[in-house]
């Protein structure tokens, strides 16, 4: 089974969904907008982040058989969790930079706040 | 793939980048009856194309979609406009002139002639004129407010910011909507969607090799060339185009930031209400060791605001008419532009003076200060690994320095990677704006600040820039 870097953003944006409570916006819109703004990233910027990700997704591989993106839905939370209380800043970082912009998508709705 | 097609643009004068300093300059020249050229990078869309501060907007008029960096410890998370009309886009339009002792401050520091408060006044009088900076009529909105309450509590001065901003007509001000206008109606020609890659100087005239990117459209490349020239693509891309055309004499090694870290308040009220007009209540009595203001609090910003932090996060959800988001910015860091070979995009770094940034810190402290003197149950310092305060008291519980490796600032106004001024020891361009050894070069942005303008940047953007086009006017670009 072979990483795979859009599967593997799609996983990131639904589990970050699956554990904020009450966001108005899809899972589906979330991937959407973090793959275009990783496409406009600076180019220096996009492989290792792209390695990193893949590494990411074949992490679990060595304990559960398959990469993140096909874990169920717990177990990528755990990974995630585990990810985010890292000791190693890149790991932190990665997680960072998934969950900030699954956020930005997850709880925008068109509406006009002060 | 197509082979890229070269054509060649001619004009009088070319202004690359269309922010506030390009903006202006260029309508000055094509007013004085120059054959002008419009130049930007990103895309002509209207202001209104996107919602404000919506991921349609990040996607379509910030550079990198707001993914930029400048790396350091703590590293700051910055954004730059990338359209038609640059920063003034995607900014809240926040205004102030440049404080009087900060001019003073450049005077002495670099030796900048001729730019004294009451000599840059009749400059800010005419971009104001066009740009529509007003006071918010009536009542501010509850989130703002609230800052201002929490300050006079402690006996400190807030006052309202004014914004560039038609509140007449409800509608966010910006180049888009006022200087480029101007600048159309008087004959001046803007071209969206190109790059300017390398400049030079051949047979007396200016070459500028650009390339259009467009989407859906092939690459193609064209050669402006042009009797005079100005360049305003902002701190970070200014510096990175000069160094990538070989001109290297202090430019961008002096980068600046205004970085900010933020806090967000539970109130005990609701204060934050969908269709209320942007906060504007600053408190500056601090400055420039800190300044202390209000934030868009939409619940995206929010989320982002507290992605490390779950639980005031879990709010969001049912609180956020009660929350409020607000920041604390002072002029800390110090960055450098590098070029990469073989890259389009620069790497920025930056590193901090243990003072500025404790100052950065001990600003956080008061805002929290200040948040539970208006009214709030809870506040959460936007920082990895810190829980929620519930009294005033428990600030004494915070670590005693900013945790460097972990916090991160942002920051979105950014200066000074090519300073002005006639000591060449410090500065990339004379008092005027004119690169030293570049020939009648010029430069038109926010890189011509000698440092942080504590305030928000734009008016001394846009007045800088109109007293420089007027002097290169007059000199015939000289």
């Amino acid at each position: 089974m072979l990483p795979d870097f859009a599967a593997t953003v799609r996983a990131l944006a639904a589990t970050v969904a699956e554990r904020e409570k009450g966001v108005p916006g899809s899972p589906e819109a979330a991937s959407e907008f973090i793959l275009a703004s990783f496409a406009a990233m600076p180019s220096y910027l996009r492989p290792p982040m792209r390695a990193a990700t893949l590494f990411f997704d074949v992490w679990s591989m060595p304990w559960r058989g398959v990469p993140f993106h096909r874990l169920p839905a717990a177990r990528r939370r755990a990974q995630v969790e585990a990810w985010e209380r890292s000791a190693m800043g890149p790991a932190r970082m990665l997680m960072s930079f998934y969950v900030g912009l699954s956020l930005v998508s997850l709880w925008s709705e068109g509406r006009r706040y002060g | 793939m197509a082979e890229p097609v070269r054509d060649i643009l001619h004009a009088d004068v070319a202004v690359i980048g269309s922010g506030p300093g390009g903006s202006v300059t260029a309508t000055l020249c094509a007013e004085a009856g120059f054959d002008t050229l419009l130049v930007e990078e990103g895309p002509d869309l209207p202001l209104d194309a996107a919602p404000h501060f919506s991921g349609e907007e990040i996607l379509s008029k910030y550079r990198n979609a707001g993914i930029t960096m400048a790396f350091g410890i703590p590293s700051v998370s910055y954004v730059e406009g990338r359209c038609v009309g640059g920063g003034s886009e995607v900014n809240r339009g926040l205004y102030h002139r440049t404080p009087h002792y900060i001019l003073d401050q450049w005077a002495r520091s670099h030796k900048v002639e001729a730019l004294t408060a009451d000599m840059l006044a009749p400059h800010f009088d005419a971009c104001e004129a066009t740009a529509h900076v007003a006071a918010l009529p009536g009542t501010p909105p509850p989130l703002s407010s609230r800052l201002g309450e929490g300050a006079a509590k402690l006996g400190w001065d807030a006052i309202e910011a004014p914004r560039l901003y038609d509140y007449e007509a409800g509608r966010k001000q910006s180049m888009s909507a006022t200087f480029v206008p101007r600048f159309r109606k008087a004959g001046g020609r803007l071209i969206a969607d190109h790059q300017a890659l390398r400049i030079r100087r051949a047979n007396g005239r200016w070459e500028v090799t650009v390339r259009r990117r467009a989407p859906d459209s092939p690459v193609e490349d064209r050669t402006i060339l042009a009797n005079a020239l100005f360049i305003a693509c902002g701190a970070v891309q200014t510096p990175t185009l000069l160094r990538r055309s070989g001109l290297r004499h202090n430019i961008g090694g002096s980068l600046r930031f205004h970085p900010m870290l933020k806090a967000v308040a539970l109130f005990d009220a609701p204060v934050n209400r969908q269709g209320d007009p942007d906060p504007v209540h600053q408190i500056k009595m601090f400055e420039p060791r800190f300044g202390i203001g209000c934030s868009i609090s939409s619940p995206s910003l929010l989320a982002l605001a507290l992605s490390a932090n779950p639980e005031m996060r879990s709010l969001i959800g049912t609180e956020v008419p009660r929350m409020g988001l607000y920041y604390v910015q002072n002029g800390t860091g110090h960055g450098r532009v590098h070029v990469l070979p073989g890259r389009h995009d620069p790497l920025v770094r930056v590193r901090h003076n243990e003072a500025e940034l404790d100052q950065l810190y001990e600003g956080l402290k008061h805002l929290i200060r200040a948040l539970f003197a208006a009214g709030a149950q809870l506040v959460q310092p936007c920082l990895p690994g810190f829980a929620p305060l519930r009294s005033v008291d428990e600030i004494e519980h915070l670590p005693v320095h900013l945790p460097r490796r972990s916090a991160m600032l942002s920051s979105v106004h950014l200066f000074a990677s090519c300073p002005m001024g006639e000591d060449r020891r410090l500065s990339a361009a004379d008092s005027w704006g004119r690169v030293h050894g570049g020939d009648g070069l010029r430069i038109a942005d926010a890189s011509l600040m000698c440092g942080p303008t504590v305030a928000n940047p734009q008016g001394s953007v846009m007045a800088i820039a109109h007293r420089n086009a007027l002097r290169a006017i007059e000199r015939k670009f000289k």
